[in-house]
């Protein structure tokens, strides 16, 4: 680790469920500046537009933000923009939730090594 | 073979095993957050759910895991140098020991000075589990630092191996 430097310091940005949420926030990950903040719950009840709003505003309009963490079972309601998403910062990653497990087939990372080596994991 | 196709299969041996080093944390990541999950879980047992919920959020939060882009275009974890970090923790345990050490007394946590760490915003004693439970969550956030640069290398990888390969094809 390095201390104070001039390059600006990036966040991690958190697109979850309730428990997800509460142990990433739990570790030091939550920020809240006024009314912005780099964190999404997601209920049962949130609407997919919204979830895909947040997922823009993390990925195009903020510049804070370095990584962009999203429950897997989340990601897969959103699997078109993710596979549509080329950029390196913020660099999109897929974790396990606590009721669902993580499927390396599904994982976007996987179009990475599958275009490459032209086989399909599904 | 020509040296663009050999570069090509190294293209993909190289993009093969940062997907073995990506699988390999990825799965140390799953394994720390299981624990985290179950330590979150017994805290919330002695808690109560309506303890240990977003409500309790404190929405004045800042983050304490960041990170930079270094000069070799990778990420690395960030320590801000500040007062805080110096300060000593706010636990009744250590106020004490402050006290002995000739310290300064930690300011107790009231309502206008409420506790920076998020150990403290589900009470003032927090257990065991949710201390364990905080521990497993900041290890997995150190390590999305490493797994997002592994990502980042694999798509460096893809883009050149996508460049060569079209100037194979326009050749």
């Amino acid at each position: 680790a390095r201390a104070l430097k001039a390059k600006p310091a990036l966040l991690t940005a958190i697109i979850g469920d309730e428990d997800t949420i509460t142990g990433l926030l739990l570790g030091g990950a939550g920020n809240v500046d006024g009314k912005h903040s780099n964190f999404l719950l997601v209920r049962n009840e949130t609407p997919v537009p919204e979830i895909r709003e947040r997922f823009e505003e993390f990925t195009s309009k903020r510049t804070d933000i370095g990584i962009l963490v999203i429950n897997q079972h989340i990601a897969n309601m959103i699997r078109g923009d993710l596979d549509d998403y080329n950029k390196m910062i913020p660099t999109i990653l897929e974790i396990p939730s606590k009721d669902h497990p993580y499927n390396p087939a599904k994982d976007f990372i996987m179009n990475k090594v599958a275009k490459i080596t032209g086989q399909s994991f599904d | 073979m020509t040296s663009v196709e050999q570069q090509l299969d190294d293209l993909l041996l190289k993009q093969l095993e940062l997907y073995d080093e990506y699988r390999v944390l990825h799965e140390k990541v799953c394994a720390s957050m299981k624990r985290g999950f179950l330590n979150m879980s017994k805290a919330r047992y002695s808690l109560g759910s309506t303890v240990m919920s977003p409500t309790s959020f404190d929405m004045r939060m800042k983050a304490t895991k960041k990170f930079i882009l270094n000069d070799q275009n990778e990420l690395e974890p960030f320590v801000e140098e500040n007062k805080a970090n110096n300060s000593p923790q706010q636990t009744l345990r250590n106020r004490k020991r402050s006290e002995n050490s000739g310290a300064e007394e930690p300011a107790p946590i009231t309502k206008e000075n409420p506790p920076v760490d998020p150990l403290y915003w589900f009470g003032g004693l927090p257990s065991m589990s949710l201390r364990n439970s905080q521990k497993e969550f900041q290890s997995v956030l150190d390590a999305l630092t490493d797994l997002a640069n592994i990502s980042r290398r694999m798509t460096e990888t893809e883009q050149l191996y996508n460049s060569l390969q079209n100037k194979v094809s326009t050749a």
